[in-house]
């Protein structure tokens, strides 16, 4: 089983395409506050797959906490990673490499080629192994208090405390300094029709040399049973390709099953390393929050249709401007659709942009930059804006792109899924525009999906039905928007 | 032999390999089941086959038959092993795994009693001297495996001096580290090794290592080396046939029959299918009725191009052939003769010898009407002349026909045929639905036109498409 940081188990993912990520400014907010580009990349990758249960959320709060905690422990268990890290590129190198080492080979040095292989391959698995005890002594350092880290912990400490572990580092070790001067021993096992079936490397002391002539003698394993024994047959090998088969056979097994289990460790904590990079940009992010001096809080998750907040900052804004040059957002509301009309240069799509960035990073089990925050869990956040923000160049008219980009977009929509829609439609007449967008929006709210929608288009108070109380139409003058509008202002 | 057999193949019957050409049984089944279908069974044959057929249905059956071929499977690749095998070590263990086989053959054959077919081939291995040696393979089996057991294992040490030991109980590290693994939780895969066939020196070597036990291993292979196992690979060519047979049957899912044996020259059948389109996966393939009597034993068939002329002889050929062998036939029901042979005439290609290519035509025509007790399949015969002398030479052909009371089918786009008195069939053409082929073939007494028009047009090479594309606006 693969250990991870991030997730819990096989849970379902929020698939988020990285378009929103960047609708929402969130890549110039990383490039911000974390100059390496790799990491930067890695991190805007995690943001695309988020959890999608309020459990696994806390996992990852929890995990994030024990950082933000034990600094040291992210930077050590960092650098230890970046060194395991290597015993992954090292081990493809060998599997690279060993085929056409082997192939290369000529028959005289066949043998020499297998062995070398068994022993590049023993330090390889040994690397991995040595590995995982300084994993275990690094988090036995930390009374870390998250689920994530206490199964990693354990997971450590059930393999390198165990005899197994010994026992194979030792063999590793054996096996590793299997020199050419040493001589080969094999145990060969004859099938049901009187083929070689299995020819094993057996240690040395296994081996108990009678010569016939008794002129001299070997090893003995046990010495009174010495007289019991047959003689040997001395053996004058004349078909050496038989005998490099043989040789070389146990001796490639050998390399075959310690790269097996060289990979299954590898398997179990190979994504850590990326995903402490995700921890390690989240604390520099924590760390930026922190300069600025705006409240941080750990989102909570309803199971009912809810956002709760108060105090909200919007993270572009603060890359930029002093904290206290921008009023923070506070909404509180239920239902499902929300049109937010405003004049030019309002701050609606800062409205927008800080809503998303939030629900983005919540879920992703970062904290956020306000007072209070309760919120859903969505099953994607999907964010449509318009076409004159895009970079279609095709001969179809905006209006014809818009709608074409929009239908690609929809089959990323599920129920309870957030849309933010960003002025779309408005490069038509705007009573067709708005008609088409309140059929959309409609069918949006029949099938459980949450929208925010920033618009010019005042046509759509007239096609959203007013009747129904899960809408709600808010502009300049909303009461729960007035406030922030003003402020803005 | 023929009671120690599945397949009574020794009679004088034959059907030529040209006529399995024509038929294109080689793109329906294997080479080893056309060459058991060129010999047709006598009347007892085909029921006793038959019978064999019908419980292979059974699933009990069947697989207690898959269970006997498996063995006899490895009996045959035992038996090439034996040849191939150069060093005594081998040998042995060889002969033990025969000696395994040939039991296993014996118990697997003998469940499969109840079937007149393999009645009496147990019969048939059942004397005194064959039971004695049952017995006797028996008892000498279980010393040689005792035997064998002992030199299965030993050790291999290459130094200076490469030697060959006893093993002591050793603990390889592939065991070890498997072991380790495993109590790490860790997977291993199990250690997958090429065998790999010892050489003359470790055979020897072996030998040397073992004295008393490849001596008393010897006495074995002394006594059993030529054991009586030609009736079961014998049994493995036969069983094949049958087994081939029946999974083309069952993995086809067709209406098929086991046709009634007809005292008299007769083939009646009703809804047979085209064999050869079945094996191509053709849906639907349309069935037809078959109806050849000793009053009427000769049709000519014609009619439309494209109407299912030609898979109707082909229906009628194959299912002939299949009957003839006791196979089951894709029909919902059939009763008819079995004839001595199926010979056929179909067109070939032109070949460059000293005869044109009627007059080739003409003598093999000649040639196959000697043949007593034949059923003929002609098809588009003497197409290499013009309409009148073509017609007049089918003529011919159809009086001879007539004369000897020999059964047959002519295809041909002769018309003038028509005019005699013998009897026609030709596909039906639906005119109520614009003229469409239904491939159904009926008997008729008058020809309609050919439809060799349609397809012209469709390919757009009817008149006045080739004026439009003069034109420069066909499409």
């Amino acid at each position: 089983m693969q250990l991870s940081l991030l997730n819990r188990g096989d849970e379902q993912y929020s698939q988020v395409s990285p378009q929103t990520v960047e609708h929402l400014s969130l890549h110039r907010m990383i490039s911000f506050i974390c100059e390496n580009p790799q990491k930067r990349k890695a991190f805007l990758k995690y943001l695309t797959r988020l959890p999608s249960s309020p459990q696994d959320v806390q996992y990852r709060q929890a995990v994030f906490k024990d950082f933000i905690q034990f600094p040291a422990l992210l930077s050590q268990m960092s650098d230890l990673m970046e060194r395991f890290g290597k015993c992954k590129t090292a081990r493809e190198q060998y599997r690279r490499n060993r085929l056409k080492n082997l192939r290369d080979a000529s028959m005289q040095i066949f043998c020499e080629a297998a062995r070398t292989d068994m022993r590049t391959s023993a330090l390889n698995l040994k690397t991995c192994l040595l590995f995982v005890k300084a994993l275990f002594q690094l988090l036995e350092e930390f009374p870390v208090s998250s689920t994530g880290l206490q199964e990693m912990r354990t997971e450590a400490e059930k393999l390198s405390t165990s005899p197994a572990f010994s026992e194979l580092i030792s063999l590793c070790s054996r096996l590793e300094f299997f020199g050419s001067s040493e001589p080969i021993d094999i145990r060969v096992e004859l099938n049901e029709l009187g083929m070689i079936k299995n020819a094993s490397l057996i240690d040395h002391h296994f081996i108990r040399i009678i010569d016939p002539d008794r002129k001299s003698k070997r090893m003995f394993f046990k010495k009174s049973k010495e007289s019991e024994d047959a003689p040997s047959i001395k053996l004058a090998v004349s078909n050496h390709t038989v005998y490099n088969r043989l040789i070389s056979q146990p001796l490639y097994e050998l390399a075959n099953l310690f790269d097996q289990l060289n990979g299954e460790i590898l398997d179990r904590f190979c994504e850590i390393e990326n995903e402490l990079i995700f921890f390690e940009v989240g604390a520099l992010y924590y760390n930026f929050l922190q300069q600025k001096r705006v409240p941080i809080v750990f989102p909570t998750f309803a199971e009912t249709e809810k956002w709760q907040v108060s105090g909200l900052y919007d993270l572009f804004l603060l890359t930029f401007k002093k904290t206290e040059e921008i009023i923070p957002h506070s909404i509180t509301f239920d239902e499902k659709g929300c049109v937010i009309f405003g004049n030019n240069g309002s701050g609606k799509t800062v409205f927008l942009r800080s809503i998303g960035s939030m629900q983005l990073l919540a879920q992703a089990g970062l904290p956020v930059p306000a007072d209070q925050c309760l919120l859903k869990i969505r099953k994607n956040i999907v964010t449509l804006f318009a076409a004159s923000e895009e970079k279609n160049c095709d001969d179809a008219g905006r209006f014809e792109q818009e709608v074409r980009y929009f239908s690609e977009k929809l089959q990323e929509i599920l129920p309870e899924s957030l849309v933010l829609l960003n002025e779309i439609f408005q490069t038509t007449a705007y009573e067709e525009g708005a008609r088409g967008l309140a059929d959309i929006l409609t069918y949006f709210s029949e099938d459980h999906i949450s929208w925010l929608c920033v618009s010019h288009l005042k046509q759509l108070q007239n096609h959203l039905p007013k009747s129904r109380t899960n809408y709600i139409y808010l502009d300049t003058f909303h009461p729960s928007l007035q406030k922030a509008e003003m402020q803005n202002k | 032999m023929k009671a120690r057999s599945f397949l009574n193949l020794q009679g004088e019957r034959r059907i030529p390999f040209s006529v399995f050409q024509d038929l294109q049984f080689a793109q329906i089944f294997s080479d080893d089941v056309v060459q058991v279908l060129s010999h047709p069974c006598d009347a007892a044959e085909i029921k006793a086959r038959q019978d064999f057929f019908r419980l292979l249905e059974n699933t009990d059956f069947f697989e207690k038959v898959s269970a006997f071929y498996t063995v006899l499977e490895r009996l045959n690749k035992l038996e090439i092993l034996k040849r191939q095998s150069a060093n005594t070590v081998s040998r042995f263990w060889i002969l033990k795994e025969q000696l395994k086989g040939y039991l296993d053959a014996h118990q697997a054959l003998s469940l499969l009693k109840g079937c007149s077919l393999t009645d009496r081939i147990i019969e048939a291995r059942s004397n005194s001297a064959h039971l004695n040696l049952l017995a006797s393979v028996k008892a000498d089996l279980a010393e040689m495996e005792h035997l064998l057991s002992t030199v299965q294992l030993f050790d291999l040490s290459f130094s200076v001096q490469s030697w060959l030991t006893p093993d002591h109980q050793s603990e390889s590290f592939y065991e070890r580290i498997v072991a380790s693994a495993k109590s790490l939780g860790l997977k291993t895969e199990p250690q997958k090794s090429d065998s790999i066939p010892p050489d003359e020196t470790l055979s020897h070597a072996v030998t040397a290592l073992f004295p008393a036990q490849i001596n008393a291993l010897k006495t074995y292979h002394d006594r059993y080396d030529s054991l009586p196992i030609a009736d079961f690979l014998n049994d493995r060519k036969e069983l094949k046939f049958f087994l081939e047979v029946h999974r083309f049957t069952k993995k086809h899912s067709l209406p098929h029959c086991y046709p009634l044996i007809a005292p008299r020259k007769e083939i009646w059948a009703t809804d047979a299918y085209d064999v050869f389109l079945i094996s191509k996966n053709v849906n639907p393939v349309i069935p037809n009725d078959i109806f050849v009597t000793e009053e009427e034993p000769f049709f000519f068939l014609l009619g439309a191009n494209g109407g299912g002329k030609t898979t109707y002889i082909r229906t009628v050929g194959i299912n002939l052939i299949l009957f003839l062998s006791g196979c089951p036939i894709f029909a919902k029901k059939a009763e008819i003769f079995p004839f001595d042979t199926v010979l056929s005439h179909f067109p070939k290609d032109e070949c460059f010898t000293n005869v044109g290519r009627l007059d080739e035509e003409f003598l093999r025509v000649e040639e196959m009407l000697r043949q007593p007790n034949a059923f003929f399949l002609f098809n588009e015969t003497f197409s290499g002349t013009d309409d009148q002398r073509g017609s007049q030479l089918a003529l011919d052909v159809a009086d001879k026909m007539k004369t000897h009371k020999k059964c047959g089918i002519f295809v041909t786009h002769f018309y003038e045929v028509e005019k005699a008195d013998f009897p026609i069939l030709q596909p039906l053409v639906d005119i109520n639905a614009g003229n469409t082929r239904t491939y159904k073939i009926t008997k008729k007494s008058k020809v309609s036109s050919s439809y060799a028009a349609d397809i012209l047009k469709k390919y757009r090479l009817d008149y006045q498409s080739l004026v439009k594309r003069r034109h420069g606006d066909a499409t």
